[in-house]
């Protein structure tokens, strides 16, 4: 989890956006990262966490926080 | 609610409607002054939901039934476009919320078909046949009957899509009866101290704050739309403005739209680069706020609801990047494209590269699904023609998407290979209009044929 978490916060910073994030952050509903950003974690938890979202009701909200990556990709927070 | 109340709503919703309709009519000076009046009402503490709905309906009337007494060719004729979009789907809303209710739990797999990426297609190929029968049959039934049949409306409808499961929405039966028959019980919450001695008689915080942010919104409509007006008279021809009891006579330019360009240009008229930026630039900045206001006057109705959305056009001034304009502009559309097209695609192309399976995929979504659904949803322009004419009536919109994706992919690969794509505002967003601008002049199939888009392109660059 330590990785998302990092990687996330490399995001954050490749947008330039100065935001202190926790768990339950929004992170693409409130804009702190954009769809671009989405792509780049989605392609990161196919890496790391055999991610596969190719299903009806995937919905990049529901990668909208931490706690709901690690809910998603059933890695522990 | 039972079936008495159900009864009691439809035919609310049924009266609601018909004095729309004849509000229609009636002066806009009348309506405007009552629209003001219900602002003025809101601010010295009156706070009522049936003022603010009703200051919702008046500022989608007066948005969309707009005052263009005369124009170029000397008409004085008051012209009062009709498009009344957002009662239109805020009744279809209502009564979409009514019928299902009871079968929406097995609706739910049916919708989620429909909502498949592949299916998709198939759907707005389906709605256009139906669509375009309808309207070459069925006009004479009224335009009120097949507006709300349109294809176009489903792209109204996205905006949506985020409660396309609204049915789940906690207590949403119970808000949606407060909402149309205030006698019926409600209000179980306590308001923090401040706001109960503003407005003791308003309890329930959640509603109350959409209630105040819709309140906002329709003010930025209402300003937005006169600047839009203004626009109209200064920019193109519009000689007179009238407002209420106020009328405006501003010096007008003349500057010609898009379309009365491509005119020009189809009888040989040289246009000067200058000149031809003039009108691009202008003709896209009066579209961002004419789209602007049309949806976001919808969502802030949807917010007196307390459907908590975001605004479909929002910051556009603090665009960053070619892609973060395309999402600000049109925040609903980028979100369908991406969740219904983008990433299916996307996830079903893991034998590719990643950069290749970016492009790819965004080549697809922006250019060929883009133009796919602006093929089918076109219907005004259809009017009876048959597929393959349509098809080359539109060759210039598809243009357009194969540009959009162009670049937007472009940007999105050297983003993914680590160069910079994003610029402070200040340098961004002029950067962008200037690009959407020149590939405005293929947007939307205009009337003539594409070689006149293709010229008045070329002459952006004195070519």
């Amino acid at each position: 989890m330590d990785k998302i978490v990092l990687f996330i916060e490399n995001l954050i910073k490749e947008s330039r956006m100065n935001t202190k994030i926790d768990r339950s952050t929004s992170l693409f509903l409130s804009g702190i990262l954009d769809s671009v950003a989405g792509l780049k974690l989605i392609m990161f938890l196919e890496k790391e966490y055999n991610f596969d979202a190719a299903t009806i009701d995937f919905d990049i909200n529901k990668l909208d926080s931490i706690e709901l990556i690690s809910q998603y990709t059933g890695s522990k927070p | 609610m039972d079936s008495s109340n159900l009864r009691r709503v439809s035919i609310q919703i049924l009266i609601c409607l018909f004095a729309i309709f004849v509000l229609n009519y009636v002066n806009q000076a009348v309506a405007i002054s009552v629209g003001l009046a219900a602002i003025a009402l809101i601010f010295f503490g009156q706070y009522r939901w049936q003022i603010l709905i009703l200051s919702g309906l008046l500022v989608c009337l007066t948005t969309f039934s707009n005052i263009q007494p005369s124009n170029k060719f000397g008409s004085t004729k008051i012209d009062y476009s009709t498009y009344e979009w957002g009662l239109i789907i805020l009744f279809w809303f209502s009564i979409l919320y009514l019928a299902i209710r009871y079968i929406a739990p097995k609706l739910e797999k049916i919708i989620s078909k429909i909502f498949y990426p592949w299916i998709i297609f198939l759907v707005f190929t389906v709605s256009w046949f139906i669509v375009n029968y309808s309207y070459k049959h069925g006009y004479s039934f009224g335009y009120y009957i097949y507006l709300p049949c349109s294809a176009s409306v489903v792209s109204y409808i996205a905006a949506f899509y985020h409660w396309k499961f609204f049915y789940k929405i906690k207590d949403f039966p119970k808000l949606f009866a407060f909402l149309i028959t205030p006698w019926i019980g409600r209000y179980t919450f306590p308001l923090p101290d401040q706001p109960q001695i503003l407005f003791k008689h308003m309890q329930d915080f959640d509603l109350y704050r959409s209630h105040i942010k819709a309140a906002k919104v329709f003010l930025i409509v209402f300003a937005l739309e006169v600047i839009r007006l203004i626009m109209d008279a200064t920019f193109f021809g519009k000689e007179t403005i009238i407002l209420g009891f106020i009328e405006l006579n501003p010096t007008s330019y003349y500057f010609l739209t898009i379309k009365e360009a491509l005119s020009e240009i189809s009888r040989g008229t040289v246009i000067k680069p200058l000149d031809a930026w003039i009108i691009v630039i202008l003709d896209f900045i009066y579209r961002l706020v004419f789209l602007s206001n049309k949806i976001n006057a919808l969502i802030g109705v949807a917010m007196l609801f307390g459907l908590p959305l975001e605004l479909n056009t929002k910051n556009v001034f603090k665009s960053r990047s070619l892609l973060d304009f395309f999402g600000k502009f049109n925040f609903y559309y980028k979100e369908v494209l991406l969740n219904y097209f983008y990433y299916p695609i996307f996830f079903r192309l893991k034998m590719l590269s990643p950069g290749i399976r970016v492009v790819v995929s965004a080549f697809l979504t922006i250019g060929l699904a883009n133009y796919w659904i602006h093929f089918i949803w076109n219907t005004f322009y259809s009017r009876g023609q048959s597929p393959f004419g349509y098809l080359i009536y539109s060759i210039n919109y598809l243009i357009y998407a194969l540009l959009l994706a162009f670049i937007l992919s472009f940007e999105l690969f050297i983003s993914l290979k680590g160069r910079r794509v994003s610029y402070p505002p200040i340098i961004a967003f002029p950067i962008c209009i200037l690009v959407y601008s020149s590939i405005r002049v293929f947007d939307d199939p205009f009337l003539g044929n594409v070689v006149n888009n293709l010229k008045l392109f070329l002459m952006l660059f004195n070519l």
